[in-house]
């Protein structure tokens, strides 16, 4: 299914190159280059493209393109969702996945490559697996694997593979045994210019940090499960269960993963944590002037905090000068973008930023005004009011330490003005 | 024992003679050497190959020949450490893939073979990969190493097994097709399922290596699918789908087995897996929805069907929630070619709106996907009307208009309306990619109706306040809002005045782009009309409709005359007014004045706007002759005598100027009206000039397909395919076979399927446990 890979960096260098089946000549990325010298922006480059003999896939992420060779029909999502997972697995095993990391340890790559696709067929993607195969590199086992001559390589197959739960490795032991949930909500939101909101979304997930021993099954049950439009599971949730009882029940993995992502929108309500007042005005006499004021609403009593607000200026404005009553800004000249950090924003506090703006002098005014990109985090909230119920353990004899907490925090936030 | 040490150091032998030669030929190109190595490769080249001396012996640090009797000595040294460090060295060198560190690395091939029989894991996993590599290209030298790999097929150690069968397949030697056969038989009887999986993988392998082999190889692939285990099975359904797909008969006695074990597969296995079953399903169920009427059961209002087709609708539906992209995709593809309509739902939708928050390209894909579902096109569906009745006419394209028929089948049933509820989550965002906007227009175009019409055009009016970074997508919008027009006869008028208020925007590059498309909505309604017209003769409120906004038109763009500067916006402006001169009276009354206006800046105008400007001095001047006079609405009398002459005179001036033209278009063009209009005087001169210059306009229809690009047309291709993603064919694209028209045998799935699996029975258990 997928015959080649090629990793690219921003500099258009072809730094690494794996292939399963017959070697495919690295010029076939040159009608990748042509392809990107297209594209407006480093991201927009089409996820695949058609030669005369091959098919390129592609995925950017982190600043690389990893660029997959297929000759025949394939599902696309197929190939896409592989390169993200092998990326996710750099990650895991570099800590990064970035250029550097990658060429340093070209080996462990090319390994883990190898191992994780036979003949273009996926082989073994779960983390877990591969790390018995090829234990991932750390300055003590480079140290120690020096001294005493022993390889990184396992010599015996992993015991996930061959078991019903391939995601779990066998003979974990911990002194201490903990498991954390941490549940994140993203909220995507437009609001228009009058500040009614046109759309509201929220993503969210279930991330999970499991450290047990031996073969624990838990079940993860919520106070509200019916909120939910839309779930994805980790393959090692039952799903009938879910069907029946609307519980998680699962063995996990070891370490983190992410358990579960579901989807609030269309449907619900979604509520808006934060208001922005904004007055943006261009005049050929004296610049523009602009007033931004932003306060929380719909809280819960919590606070807002990491509250920034990101403008992309039209390309014909200078400078601004601004007065902040909270926090710093900062105005990029090249890149037209101008950041306010507010920080945390204090319960009866309405941070406000007021000032001019220099535009370039004979230009024509700006036609459109910006759009607002809002950031914010919000402690212990899950805005769309998801609560946890109850985690029980089976499977094992000991206590563990359970611990939940929620996060909710600005996704794809924008004000238009 | 005996044969491989000789072979080895036959093989040291031969590569000494090689290096003598590669190094001559790598110091020609290598000019960065130092004197040395070049006063040897002289000395050397003069002497010729024969030459005694080994190039070994010579060390020069720092150059390539260096670094190469530096690795080959790691390489025959007796410590483990030594050829690991130089297997590293090899392997980075493989994997940065430059063509001088490609060719060195290859020619270590003999030194590396000779360590396949290495004890050391790391060391002989770093072997196995180059030898993947590189022995497709050393064929004869790869052949020393089969015999280790022969014996570590039987050592007790299945990770070793299974590798050593990977390898051995991998090596694309067509001489070893045998060797490689009986490896892969023995190893789908192995006791380790991992070795079992391993030789599944290894069968395509061999397959495309020795394609006579078919027969043996699918009587194994008949073995591997008896396989009870998940992990084994995912592999051989690829290998199944890889050799033999057509032979479906080989899954009746196992299909109960895929269908309850599906949830166990991993991700991949089951995208393979359901594709597989898509196909036989549509090869052994006949078509849920072929009557619907009758086969309705009272007790759940589920359709009756198979109970083999039923649990499988009902086994994949929980793979929705996976967080593979590509395994959702797969069982939305199976409802949409094998439920029934009824039981579509948002069930599908859902899980599509889902993927939309994840990576970039997975977005692009599904939208893309989406995209051609909301898609409907009426002149479509009648085609395939037509085309049915006439089958029977040409056996040729019948079979084509059936299969087309079956691509439309999900789009009988409304999936639009199913989209519809998710609207805004198709609205644009700030930092969405242009391909992404420009693929949510047209799922936004495409699921415009009479009531949500005058939401999304807010929203394509934000868009052009809010983005004009992007004039690429601003104009995509513009294009979309007149899509939206002729899409639905009814918002017309919405989308038309949206289109005019845009006239008055600051920036110029909007207003053309409003004008062009304003263009082609006026010829298409004026079309409409027309059938309508024909069609019901008493309807006039509807012509009358049009008028007004020709009228509403005409007064905009009059005043934007001199704003516009941009030739093909000005062009159209002109253009407008020639058109309606005849029709409008605001047309009408504006054009003398415009007409003058352009006279005088006529020979600075660009070419296109010089032609539109004698088409409507000529279409001006026929409108205002006076022998038109009984054959004209009388409303359209308004100039007196004074004002014909002047507008005569005008003209004139304009074909004189147009006479000395640079462009020989603009004074051919020139030449032609005029002969033209000098002859309108004479007999039925007139009547003439009017058929040639004020005849009805075609439709333009065809024109507007190949201008959107053919946004508006469902792919032919099945949804989430490479070929779909691309509109055009990729090889080895297979088209969905059609529903059977008589129910096949069912009883031939029953074979094993009665038996109990031991999979999901484990998971049943514990499931029991927590349940107490």
């Amino acid at each position: 299914m997928i015959n080649s890979l090629f990793i690219i960096n921003n500099s258009s260098d072809v730094f690494m190159e794996k292939h399963w089946k017959s070697v495919v000549h690295r010029s076939v990325c040159d009608y990748f280059f042509d392809a990107q010298k297209k594209c407006v922006s480093k991201s927009d480059i089409p996820p695949v493209i058609a030669t005369p003999h091959n098919y390129l896939i592609t995925v950017y992420r982190n600043n690389l393109y990893f660029v997959a060779v297929t000759t025949s029909e394939v599902p696309p999502l197929f190939v896409i969702e592989f390169l993200h997972r092998v990326i996710d697995i750099f990650d895991d095993y570099f800590g990064d996945c970035n250029e550097s990391l990658i060429k340093e340890h070209s080996v462990v790559v090319y390994e883990l490559l190898d191992e994780m696709l036979d003949n273009g067929y996926p082989l073994a993607t779960e983390s877990n697996i591969l790390k018995e195969l090829i234990r991932p590199p750390t300055i003590f086992r480079t140290i120690a694997n020096t001294v005493t001559g022993k390889s990184n390589v396992s010599a015996t197959l992993p015991s996930g593979q061959l078991s019903n739960v391939p995601w779990r490795r066998a003979g974990v032991k911990y002194t201490n045994n903990e498991a954390y949930f941490d549940a994140i909500e993203e909220i995507d939101a437009i609001i228009d210019k009058s500040g009614s909101v046109v759309s509201a979304e929220i993503q969210g997930y279930i991330d999970c940090c499991i450290k047990l021993s031996g073969m624990p099954d838990l079940s993860l049950s919520f106070i509200n499960p019916r909120l939910f439009d839309d779930v994805s599971f980790h393959p090692c949730v039952r799903y009938r269960r879910w069907e029946s009882e609307r519980v998680l029940s699962f063995v996990p993995p070891d370490g983190n993963f992410r358990l579960m992502s579901y989807h609030i929108g269309a449907q619900n309500i979604v509520s808006i944590p934060i208001y922005v007042r904004h007055h943006i005005s261009f005049k050929e006499i004296g610049g523009g002037r602009m007033e931004l004021q932003i306060g929380p609403k719909q809280t819960m009593g919590k606070t807002l905090e990491n509250v920034s607000l990101e403008i992309t200026m039209p390309k014909t404005v200078l400078n601004v000068n601004l007065n902040t009553s909270q926090g710093k800004y900062s105005f990029d000249p090249v890149t037209k973008l101008l950041v306010w950090e507010v920080g945390r924003v204090e319960p009866g506090k309405v941070p406000h930023v007021k000032g001019t703006i220099n535009l370039q002098s004979g230009a024509p005014l700006p036609d459109s005004n910006p759009t607002i990109l809002v950031k914010f985090t919000i402690n212990q909230l899950a805005i769309s009011g998801l609560k946890v119920n109850r985690l029980d353990m089976y499977g094992e004899k000991y206590k563990p330490f359970k611990g939940v907490k929620y996060l909710t925090k600005a996704g794809n936030f924008q004000v238009r003005t | 024992m005996n044969v491989s040490t000789a072979s080895a150091s036959m093989a040291s032998e031969y590569q000494m003679q090689r290096d003598a030669m590669i190094g001559s030929n790598t110091e020609t190109v290598d000019y960065g050497g130092n004197y040395a190595s070049n006063d040897y490769r002289m000395s050397n080249s003069s002497s010729g190959f024969g030459n005694q001396m080994d190039s070994a012996s010579i060390i020069l640090p720092s150059s390539p020949n260096a670094k190469r009797d530096d690795l080959r000595s790691m390489l025959e040294s007796s410590k483990d450490g030594q050829k690991l460090e130089a297997m590293k060295r090899l392997i980075s060198m493989i994997a940065k893939g430059r063509p001088s560190s490609d060719t060195q690395a290859r020619e270590m091939f003999p030194h590396v073979v000779k360590n396949v029989v290495t004890k050391n894991a790391e060391l002989k996993k770093l072997v196995y990969l180059y030898l993947m590599r590189y022995a497709e290209q050393e064929q004869d030298l790869a052949l020393l190493s089969i015999s280790s790999f022969q014996r570590s097929l039987k050592d007790p150690n299945p990770l070793i097994r299974a590798s050593a069968l990977r390898v051995l397949t991998s090596i694309r030697v067509p001489i070893i097709a045998p060797i490689m056969l009986i490896a892969i038989r023995d190893c789908s009887n192995d006791m380790s399922p991992y070795v079992r999986k391993t030789a599944a993988h290894s069968i395509p392998k061999l397959y495309h290596l020795d394609p006579d082999l078919k027969e043996e190889i699918i009587t194994i692939i008949e073995r591997l699918l008896q396989d009870k285990t998940s992990l084994v099975l995912g592999s051989a359904v690829a290998a199944f789908e890889e050799v033999c797909r057509d032979r479906l008969e080989l899954i009746h006695p196992h299909y109960r087995k895929f269908v309850s074990l599906m949830a166990d597969f991993d991700e991949w296995g089951q995208v393979v897996l359901l594709n597989m079953l898509l196909r036989y399903a549509r090869t052994q169920f006949v078509d849920p929805n072929r009557s619907n009427q009758e086969t309705l059961s009272d007790v759940s209002n589920l359709v009756l069907l198979d109970p083999d087709h039923r649990s499988l609708l009902r086994n994949s539906k929980p793979l929705l929630q996976s967080r593979n992209s590509s395994v959702v995709m797969a069982v939305v593809q199976l409802y949409l070619y094998l439920a029934p309509y009824s039981e579509i739902n948002s069930l599908i939708v859902k899980p599509l709106i889902r993927l939309l928050h994840t990576r970039q390209e997975i977005q692009i894909i599904v939208l893309t996907n989406i995209a051609s579902l909301t898609s409907t096109k009426s002149e479509n569906q009648n085609e395939q009307n037509d085309q049915g009745d006439n089958a029977d006419q040409n056996e040729q394209n019948e079979e084509n208009n059936f299969e087309d028929m079956d691509y439309y089948n999900p789009r009988k049933l409304n999936l639009k309306s199913l989209f519809e509820p998710y609207m805004k989550s198709f609205f644009i965002k700030a930092r969405d990619s242009t391909q992404v906007k420009i693929l949510k227009l047209r799922i936004l175009t495409n699921l415009s109706n009479s009531s949500n019409i005058p939401l999304i055009l807010r929203e394509f009016q934000a868009y052009i306040q809010n983005y004009q970074g992007d004039m690429e997508f601003v104009s995509a919008t513009i294009q979309a809002i007149g899509r939206c027009a002729s899409r639905i006869k009814e918002i017309a008028p919405v989308c038309l005045h949206g289109l005019i208020s845009l006239l008055s925007n600051r920036n110029e590059a909007i207003v053309s782009q409003s004008i062009i498309v304003i263009r082609t909505q006026i010829i298409n309604r004026e079309h409409e009309e027309k059938e309508n017209e024909l069609t019901n003769s008493h309807d006039s409120s509807v012509s009358c409709r049009t008028h007004s906004i020709v009228t509403l038109i005409v007064k905009q763009i009059t005043k934007l005359m001199d704003k516009i500067k941009t030739p093909n916006a000005k062009a159209t402006i002109i253009w407008i007014l020639a058109e309606f001169c005849d029709k409008n009276l605001q047309a009408l009354q504006a054009s003398p004045n415009i007409l003058r206006i352009m006279a005088k800046s006529f020979c600075t105008q660009s070419d296109l706007v010089k032609l539109q400007t004698m088409n409507l001095a000529t279409k001006l001047f026929l409108t205002t002759h006076p022998a038109n006079e009984n054959g004209l609405n009388k409303n359209f009398n308004i100039f007196d005598e004074k004002c014909r002459e002047r507008i005569k005179l005008l003209v004139n001036y304009i074909f004189n100027l147009a006479k000395y033209d640079l462009n020989y278009d603009v004074r051919d063009r020139g030449r032609f009206y005029k002969q033209l209009l000098v002859n309108c005087d004479v007999d039925n001169g007139l009547t003439l000039a009017k058929r040639i210059l004020m005849a009805p306009k075609a439709n333009l229809k065809i024109d507007n397909v190949s201008e959107s690009n053919n946004l508006d047309c469902p792919s032919k291709f099945r949804m989430g395919t490479l070929s779909h993603f691309l509109n055009k064919r990729v090889p080895g694209y297979e088209e969905l076979p059609n529903f059977p028209e008589i129910q096949p045998d069912p009883s031939v799935r029953l074979g094993f399927g009665g038996e109990e699996v031991s999979g999901p029975a484990k998971y049943h258990r514990i499931d029991n446990l927590v349940n107490l």
